[in-house]
C-alpha cells in the first residue's frame, strides 16, 4: 500500500548490513559477506529487506523482515509478533503450504532486534499483473486450484501445535469493524444498510480453524509457468472460520479489474472450492463466502476510513493517504452488488 | 470579480501538466497527485447535479426536508434503527444511485458488478 522508500546510506541500512554480515554464517552453509541489501517496503514499522549471503557455496538470496522503529502511523495493531509469525511459517512449511523457508528466528543477541530471515523467493506479488499481464496467462488456470490446495493445508493445520491466537468468528469481527467505522466516520447509508445485511446472514460458528487472514491476490508470490510459489504476510493469522479466507480472496478490490473471475481476478469459486475439496478441505457453502466476502469489503471499506485518519490528524502528509479515503466509493458499491446479488 | 482563470480552467491545467510530466523522479507520488486534482474537478463537475438529486430522493424516502447532509444522516440512522428498510426498491435504488455517483467522481475507471441505474430504468 506504501511506496518504497530508499534508505538513506547513514541510517537503519547500514545498521542492518553489518548485523546481517556477522551472521553471514549461520544464514548460509560457507556464508562470508551480507551484499545487496535493500529495503523492499517501507510505510509502516514493518521492514522488509532484500539480502544475498555470499561465500564458499555460492550466493543465497534472502529476505529479512524486521519490526524497526517509527514510520508511518499503524493501520492495522492486530499483527502478530515475528516470532509468533516464524512458527506460523515453520507449521505451514511442514503443513505442504507453499511458504518462504524459515532460515532463522532471530535471537535478541542477533542485534536485529524483533526479526526472522527467510529464503527469497522468486516471482511476482503484484495483483495487477498475476491479474491481466499476458506474461501470466500460463499460471492463471492453474493458481485457483493452487490457493484452494494452499487453502486446505493452512486450515487442516492443528492449531494445538500452535502459539495461542486470538479466536475471531463472524460475530466478533463484525462487531469489531463496526465499531471503529462508528469511530471513524459520520454515519453512512451503504454502511449502516451492509451492516444490517450482514446481521441477518450470520452463520453459525464452527470450530476454530488456522486462517491465514491476509489471503488475497497481492500476498501471493506468482511465478508466471509454475503460478503459487509461496504464500506470504502471515501477520494477520488468527482462529476463526476458514471461510474468511476465501470470502476475502473474493473481494472484488484483489480481483483488479479482472471482475468476472471473482477469486483475485484469476480463478472461478468452483474451482477453489473444488480443489479445497480434492485437497481434503470440507467445503464452505457459497453462501458462508459470500457473508465473508461482504465481511472483507466492509473491513477494507474501515481501513480506507483509518488511513485517511491517519492523514486528516496530521500522522501522515502524504497525498496517497489522502487518496486512499476516496477508494470508500469502491467498497461501498461492491457491498451493494452483495446486496444486490442476493435480492 | 475574478474572470479568470477559473478555478477548472486551473485544475485542468495543473492536472495535465502533472499526466503529462517527462520526469521519472517521484513518479508514482505524481501519479497520486494527479489522481487527487482528478478527482477534484470531476467532484466540481458533477457533484452539484448528483447531490441535488440525492436530496430529491431522500425527501420522497423520509418524507421530510433538509439538506443532504442531514438527510444522509437521518437516512443512515433509520437503517440503523429499522425504520427505513434497505430492501425497499426505492430506498436500494436511492444507495445505488448515489454509489455510483460518488464512484464516478472518486473512481471512474473501477470495474464492478452493481448493474447501473440505467440498465435498471431499461
Amino acid at each position: 500500500m506504501s511506496a518504497s522508500q530508499p534508505a538513506s546510506a547513514s541510517d537503519p541500512a547500514e545498521f542492518v548490513l553489518a548485523r546481517l554480515d556477522a551472521l553471514a554464517s549461520a544464514l548460509a552453509p560457507g556464508g562470508v559477506h551480507a551484499k545487496g541489501l535493500r529495503r523492499l517496503t517501507g510505510g509502516a514499522s514493518l521492514e522488509t529487506w532484500a539480502f544475498d549471503i555470499e561465500g564458499e557455496g555460492g550466493s543465497r538470496p534472502l529476505i529479512l523482515r524486521r519490526r524497526g522503529g517509527g514510520g508511518e502511523a499503524e493501520v492495522f495493531e492486530t499483527s502478530l509478533p515475528l516470532p509468533v509469525e516464524a512458527r506460523l511459517l515453520r507449521a505451514a512449511e511442514e503443513g505442504g503450504v507453499p511458504v518462504a523457508r524459515l532460515v532463522r528466528d532471530c535471537a535478541e543477541a542477533d542485534g536485529l532486534g524483533e526479526a526472522y530471515v527467510v529464503e527469497r523467493v522468486s516471482g511476482e506479488t503484484l495483483g495487477r499483473r498475476i491479474a491481466a499481464d499476458p506474461a501470466f496467462a500460463p499460471a492463471r488456470p492453474i493458481l485457483g486450484r493452487q490457493c484452494g490446495e494452499a487453502l486446505a493445508r493452512i486450515h487442516a493445520i492443528d492449531p494445538a501445535g500452535l502459539p495461542p491466537l486470538e479466536v475471531q468468528d463472524g460475530r466478533a469481527v463484525l462487531d469489531r469493524y463496526a465499531d471503529i467505522y462508528r469511530k471513524s466516520s459520520g454515519p453512512r447509508p451503504v454502511m449502516e444498510a451492509a451492516l444490517k445485511w450482514m446481521e441477518a446472514r450470520l452463520p453459525t460458528p464452527v470450530q476454530p480453524h488456522l486462517v491465514h487472514g491476509d489471503f488475497r491476490n497481492g500476498n501471493l508470490m506468482v511465478d508466471p509457468e509454475d503460478g503459487l510459489t509461496a504464500v506470504l504476510d502471515w501477520e494477520l493469522a488468527h482462529l476463526g472460520d476458514p471461510a474468511e479466507d476465501m470470502g476475502w480472496l473474493c473481494v472484488n478490490s484483489w480481483r483488479f479489474g479482472v471482475t468476472h473471475h471473482v477469486v483475485g481476478g484469476f480463478a472461478d469459486l468452483e474451482a477453489l472450492l473444488d480443489a479445497y475439496r480434492d485437497a481434503g478441505g470440507e467445503p464452505p457453502s457459497v453462501e458462508r463466502v459470500r457473508f465473508w466476502q461482504a465481511v472483507g469489503t466492509f473491513k477494507w471499506a474501515v481501513v480506507t476510513m483509518m488511513m485517511y485518519r491517519t492523514f486528516a490528524s496530521g500522522a501522515s502528509r502524504s497525498v496517497e493517504r489522502a487518496v486512499i479515503g476516496r477508494r470508500l466509493s469502491e467498497c461501498e458499491v461492491d457491498l451493494l452488488a452483495l446486496m444486490e446479488a442476493s435480492r | 470579480m475574478i474572470e479568470g482563470p477559473r478555478k477548472d480552467e486551473l485544475l485542468e491545467a495543473t492536472l495535465a501538466w502533472l499526466e503529462g510530466a517527462q520526469t521519472s523522479a517521484d513518479g508514482f507520488h505524481r501519479k497520486v497527485a494527479a489522481n487527487a486534482l482528478g478527482i477534484v474537478s470531476r467532484e466540481l463537475a458533477q457533484w452539484p447535479d448528483a447531490e441535488a438529486a440525492a436530496v430529491a430522493r431522500m425527501q420522497a424516502i423520509l418524507g421530510r426536508d433538509g439538506d443532504y447532509a442531514m438527510l444522509n444522516t437521518a437516512l443512515a440512522e433509520g437503517l440503523r434503527d429499522g425504520s427505513v428498510n434497505g430492501d425497499e426498491p426505492a430506498v436500494f435504488d436511492h444507495l445505488r444511485r448515489t454509489a455510483l455517483d460518488a464512484l464516478a467522481i472518486d473512481q471512474p475507471r473501477y470495474r464492478h458488478e452493481l448493474t447501473s441505474a440505467k440498465d435498471i430504468q431499461s
